[in-house]
């Protein structure tokens, strides 16, 4: 039902409404990507807009900078961010729990710090202004198709690594992680894989996301955009596989219908968020089954 | 009781694990000191001791969990004192820890899976899918372990013994030679006792494991033991036939609270 509602959205929306449902999709991969370490992985990730950020910036520097076809553009976008990945996460994986999340966000916010001054190259604080798109692609609704097209597919991998002995072992982790070790896995090198296939699929969320605002913009890289994509797992229920993508959606819908009404939109975020922190811990997702079992 | 004919055939075979001079300290405390120790191939071995005497700090030795200040632990012949834990783990080594150490919130099933795909090297396969695979092998496991009808339960709602059997079927899963077992049946009922400790000798017996546990418990410690090593504050104080242990008058009076 989903599908369908997706697939026919343009025929009976507006252009608004199809706008609104794009950038949706791409933050549902974003959460659903971060989720691999946060609710598989068991560790809490506080620097994923580095990667989102870096995968916009890449995507829209290819395309701007040097006509790189699209397609590939994605890729590199990916490659990239699984490359700082790389880096950060041998760095912080050292550490666990709290430790962990600060390295990660000192991390995202050295990057911030780089493209918010290398002027000449990134835009500064003007960002990127205009990424030029295939003229196939120019119609809102065509690159909607396409949008969806490369979300499904990355969520269909994702699915395939957390079912795969890969993400039972990721989950074993969380769970116990002395215990994991001495079934005979080298936890930190298991975590390290998870945090850059996470960075790959944050990375292309990105990338998708610079395309569809034209732009590539700091705030993408800051640490509320971290916040943000962790609040929407949290939110949606980080022990199920759809959960962070639901959270996408009630947080962009949430978002973009009280900010018409109030400018305190952040203020019934936080209601909500508190309210089902406390009663309903396993998130939107964990409600739902509550229900069913009762 | 321990058969004449399998002490005689326990003479002859070599040590599997040898620890050398081994000193562990913790601030000034010396929790193991120049410790040595040596342990049959397929014998049950038990290491006693009060509380503080550095049984658990021993086993985290052997393990890779800590490392030692001095000595050195071999492995059938190999240095692994420097290893970390799941190296050690991969050389034939199966553990279970004194506080129960499972995955709580994975099916009891999920729980023995996790070590069987560690065990046969899936932890890279990205592809398949873990719902179908090593089903036979892991039944085996739970059969073993007596939670043949619990596979479906969630591991932290099983009842306290339990999952210390659970913990047991984890250690087995990674098909060891050498099982370390930290106090495999405290906190267990007598019937629960039983029914572990029968389970550690068959291991043992028939399929020709060594094991090397740790016990309060003493009525325990003598039905399955073939060795034992009294540890006290950080040494070796004995070391002998259970006989031998229950007779010696220096350990009752400062372990099993006999005046002499």
């Amino acid at each position: 039902m989903t599908l369908a509602f997706l697939l026919t959205l343009p025929l009976h929306g507006s252009l608004f409404h199809v706008r609104l449902v794009n950038e949706m999709a791409i933050f549902a991969l974003f959460a659903i990507a971060t989720n691999l370490m946060l609710g598989y992985g068991g560790t809490m990730p506080f620097g994923q807009a580095a990667f989102f950020g870096t995968g916009a910036y890449t995507c829209g520097l290819l395309l701007m900078k040097a006509g790189v076809p699209l397609p590939l553009c994605l890729i590199a976008a990916g490659i990239l961010s699984a490359c700082l990945a790389v880096i950060t996460g041998f760095f912080s994986l050292r550490l666990t729990g709290i430790y962990f999340a600060m390295i990660t966000l000192a991390f995202s916010m050295m990057i911030w710090g780089v493209v918010w001054k290398w002027r000449s190259f990134t835009g500064g604080d003007d960002g990127l202004v205009g990424i030029p798109l295939p003229s196939a692609l120019a119609p809102v609704i065509n690159y909607y198709y396409l949008c969806l097209g490369v979300i499904a597919f990355c969520m269909i991998l994702l699915l395939i690594i957390v079912r795969s002995p890969f993400g039972s072992i990721l989950q074993a982790i969380r769970e116990n992680r002395v215990r994991t070790e001495f079934v005979g896995i080298n936890v930190k090198r298991h975590l390290l894989i998870g945090f850059v296939i996470s960075g790959f699929f944050c990375g292309v969320a990105g990338a998708l996301f610079a395309l569809l605002s034209r732009g590539a913009f700091t705030e993408y890289i800051n640490y509320p955009t971290s916040v943000e994509v962790v609040l929407m797992c949290i939110l949606g229920g980080v022990f199920s596989f759809a959960g962070p993508a639901l959270g996408a959606v009630v947080v962009i819908l949430l978002e973009s219908l009280i900010s018409s009404y109030t400018e305190y939109w952040l203020v019934i975020m936080g209601v909500v968020l508190i309210l089902l922190v406390e009663f309903v811990p396993g998130g939107i997702i964990g409600l739902s089954r509550q229900r069913k079992g009762a | 009781m321990v058969s004449a004919d399998r002490e005689k055939a326990l003479d002859k075979v070599f040590m599997i694990l040898e620890v050398k001079a081994l000193s562990k300290s913790f601030g000034g405390l010396k929790a193991i000191h120049d410790l040595s120790l040596g342990v049959k191939k397929g014998s049950i071995h038990a290491i006693i001791g009060p509380n503080g005497a550095g049984k658990s700090t021993f086993f985290n030795l052997i393990s890779g969990h800590l490392h030692a200040d001095e000595g050195e632990v071999l492995f059938k012949g190999e240095d692994i004192t420097k290893m970390p834990p799941h190296r050690i783990c991969r050389k034939g080594i199966g553990r279970s820890f004194q506080l129960i150490s499972i995955f709580p919130n994975l099916a009891v099933f999920e729980n023995i899976r996790v070590a069987k795909l560690s065990w046969f090297r899936q932890n890279m396969n990205f592809c398949s899918s873990s719902k179908k695979m090593f089903l036979n092998e892991c039944q085996e496991v739970l059969d073993k372990v007596g939670l043949s009808g619990k596979g479906s339960d969630l591991a932290g709602t099983l009842a306290y013994g339990q999952q210390k059997q659970l913990e047991l079927g984890i250690a087995l899963s990674v098909n060891p030679e050498l099982l370390l077992l930290d106090e495999p049946t405290a906190g267990m009922s007598i019937g629960e006792t039983a029914t572990q400790l029968n389970i550690i000798e068959r291991l043992a017996r028939d399929h020709g494991l060594t094991v090397l546990f740790t016990e309060h418990d003493m009525a325990a410690v003598f039905s399955i033991a073939e060795k034992i090593t009294v540890f006290h504050q950080g040494i070796v104080l004995a070391e002998g036939k259970p006989g031998d242990i229950r007779n010696d008058e220096k350990i009752k009076r400062i372990y099993l609270g006999k005046r002499g």
